[in-house]
């Protein structure tokens, strides 16, 4: 069972996640903020984690930079909520290749959709692609 | 004659008559005949003494004068009159002719009887001559003159027709004026001879520039420039001025002849373009603030919007997401035993249904307030039952959290106010308070009622406003630094502030990061 790890401000959209995930047989993590999640992604090394993109924590904590140093951590495949806009400064300090966002509000389908492109890819599987919700 | 002068003899008397040259001196018998000549008479008419002693006079008379009988009648007049002088032409001996001043005595004996004649003549051809040059020298000099005059008369009336003329005497006083002067400064001639020339005075020239005026033409110079000078009836007149003074034959001014132009148009022209420049000026500067002013306010707005865009989407995906993940998951539970989970997400559902229509409607009442539509409509009510009420509303969101309302009421219960906006205010107040509060934290409402007006104070034990937010509160879509992981418009405080302002109150705020917040509200009692 592959471990997923969820880092969202909002309760309502985390819970709901979270949900969705388990009950389509992932195990998940929850945390409320990024210290919270990237103690979690260090202790459990997750196979992939969710993070909300908006969260204003992430530019100010110097997060990803953090996480790119992190040796282990750093090679987790992030999977990006975000509201249509993608941050350039977040671009600078997270340059990953193939980098998978999903636009909120987006539905079950689209989620898990993402989420197994994900896995594949860190199997090998070349195949790419954004969708909107 | 010989008279008694004893000391004198006969034979001197002879001598001095026969020697005189410069005068012909002679006697004549009562007939008319020469009988003695002198020295004079041969030098002045040319006979000799043998020549014409025993002629008749009439010889020295022109032939005119001879037929008109004019030398008897000479020497009538001197029987008559005893002496006879005249002036008449006299002919020498070679014909030639000569003025001549002569003078009849009538010689008598003891008894007064008439025995003869004395006669003195003198030549006045050179008088006559000097005479009469001098008279064709008057002459001349008086046709120049009456040239002169004339053409003088002439410039005269070519000055007084182009410009307006007035002498003064060297004391300023005047003595003369043309037409146009009393034109221009509606006196009469009567009224201004005699007068100071300061009767036109304006006031208008600094004393330094009238006193350099007289400086200068007291020294005899010319002085030109611009005059501002005063009607009779007050109006004001503007001349261009030439004053010349005239020097006497010690070289000091005895009168000022002004020549003036009118030049009020071009002055009246002039302040007229300066004024309009000045206005235009001012206009320009005026209009360049206004625009400055438009502009900022554009930038605001532009600023304004696009934070609410970002804001707006922000704030709508959020409840948007939780909507449509828990209908997914509602699709999950169809047991009978997942009813209360199934629940958990309609209630979840409901709740940002809740939430985005509270967006919206903050919002438009944004757009209400801003558009002045929102009336006021003030009711009679009980002011203490009415907060208990207000805090009623807010079980729901104080349970989820555990949090507590401390209500404290002081004053009269019974006032006059608008209910709907007076909830608004409180609403939104409280709820900030238990939003920007952790969990169990308490809240303290205390309203106070007094004559003059109504004060509603609440104060939270939350996270309290950053120093650095604390000037922004107010302002649309501001949200604190502190408060980006929990939900808001940033647009609560804004309105607030509006709906208090509807009600002619006032509203402050004390706060310290991690310590609480306090808000103070007032308004005057409403009277009907």
């Amino acid at each position: 069972m592959k471990t997923i790890l969820i880092i969202d401000d909002n309760t309502d959209v985390r819970e709901n996640t979270a949900e969705l995930l388990e009950l389509n047989h992932f195990r998940v993590l929850v945390a409320g903020t990024v210290d919270e999640g990237f103690e979690s992604a260090r202790k459990h090394l997750p196979d992939i984690i969710i993070c909300d993109m908006t969260m204003p924590a992430l530019r100010e904590n110097d997060f990803l930079k953090r996480l790119m140093a992190d040796g282990p951590v750093s090679n987790i495949p992030f999977i990006f909520f975000s509201n249509g806009s993608i941050d350039p400064g977040l671009k600078k300090s997270f340059p990953k290749e193939d980098q998978k966002y999903l636009i909120r509000p987006f539905g079950e389908e689209d989620l898990m959709e993402v989420v197994n492109k994900t896995l594949s890819n860190k199997t090998g599987n070349p195949n790419i692609q954004q969708r909107r919700a | 004659m010989v008279k008694d002068f004893s000391q004198i003899d006969r034979e001197s008397y002879q001598l001095l008559v026969e020697s005189v040259k410069d005068y012909a001196i002679f006697l004549i018998d009562l007939s008319g005949h020469v009988i003695s000549w002198n020295k004079g008479a041969e030098q002045i008419k040319g006979y000799t003494a043998e020549e014409i002693i025993g002629k008749h006079i009439s010889a020295f008379y022109t032939e005119d004068e001879v037929k008109k009988n004019q030398p008897s009648e000479n020497l009538q007049k001197a029987i008559d009159l005893g002496r006879y002088e005249t002036d008449g032409w006299r002919v020498r001996k070679d014909g030639s002719v000569f003025w001549a001043n002569v003078v009849f005595t009538a010689l008598k004996d003891t008894r007064g009887d008439v025995i003869g004649f004395g006669k003195v003549t003198r030549d006045m051809t050179r008088r006559k001559k000097f005479e009469e040059e001098i008279q064709l020298l008057n002459t001349k000099l008086q046709s120049q003159l009456q040239i002169s005059r004339s053409e003088t008369i002439d410039y005269k009336h070519a000055l007084d027709e182009s410009s307006i003329v007035a002498i003064t005497d060297q004391k300023g006083i005047i003595t003369h004026v043309n037409q146009n002067f009393c034109d221009i400064s509606k006196y009469s001639e009567e009224e201004l001879i005699g007068q100071d020339h300061r009767i036109i005075n304006s006031a208008y020239h600094p004393k330094e520039f009238i006193r350099d005026l007289w400086v200068t033409i007291a020294n005899g110079k010319i002085w030109k420039g611009e005059l501002k000078n005063r009607a009779k009836d007050g109006t004001i007149y503007w001349v261009a001025t030439t004053i010349v003074p005239f020097l006497n034959e010690k070289g000091k001014p005895y009168q000022y002849l002004a020549i003036r132009d009118d030049i009020t148009q071009r002055k009246i022209a002039e302040e007229e373009i300066v004024r309009i420049n000045k206005d235009l000026e001012k206009k320009i500067r005026e209009r360049t603030l206004e625009l400055t002013e438009a502009l900022e306010r554009e930038k605001e707005l532009s600023e304004i919007k696009s934070r609410f865009v970002t804001l707006a989407s922000h704030e709508f995906r959020t409840p948007l997401s939780a909507i449509l993940s828990s209908a997914s998951l509602i699709t999950h539970y169809k047991e009978r035993d997942q009813d209360d989970k199934r629940q958990k997400h309609i209630d979840r559902i409901k709740a940002s249904i809740s939430n985005l229509t509270d967006i919206l409607d903050r919002f438009l009442s944004l757009e209400k307030l801003e558009h002045g539509k929102v009336e006021t409509s003030i009711t009679k009510f009980n002011l203490f039952e009415f907060i208990e009420d207000t805090m009623s509303e807010m079980d729901g969101m104080l349970r989820k959290k555990n949090q507590q309302i401390n209500f404290s009421f002081e004053g009269e219960r019974e006032i006059f106010q608008d209910k709907k906006i007076l909830r608004n205010i409180l609403l939104n107040l409280l709820s900030n308070a238990s939003k920007y509060s952790m969990d169990e934290k308490k809240i303290h409402l205390t309203a106070k009622v007094s004559n003059s007006f109504i004060s509603v104070t609440i104060r939270d034990e939350g996270i309290g406003i950053p120093k650095e937010a604390q000037k922004n509160m107010f302002s649309k879509f501001y949200r604190a630094g502190n408060v980006t992981h929990i939900q808001g418009t940033g647009l609560g405080l804004n309105i607030v502030k509006k709906y208090v302002e509807l009600l002619n109150g006032s509203i402050s705020f004390k706060s310290q990061e991690g310590a609480g917040t306090t808000f103070v509200v007032q308004f005057p009692v409403s009277t009907i």
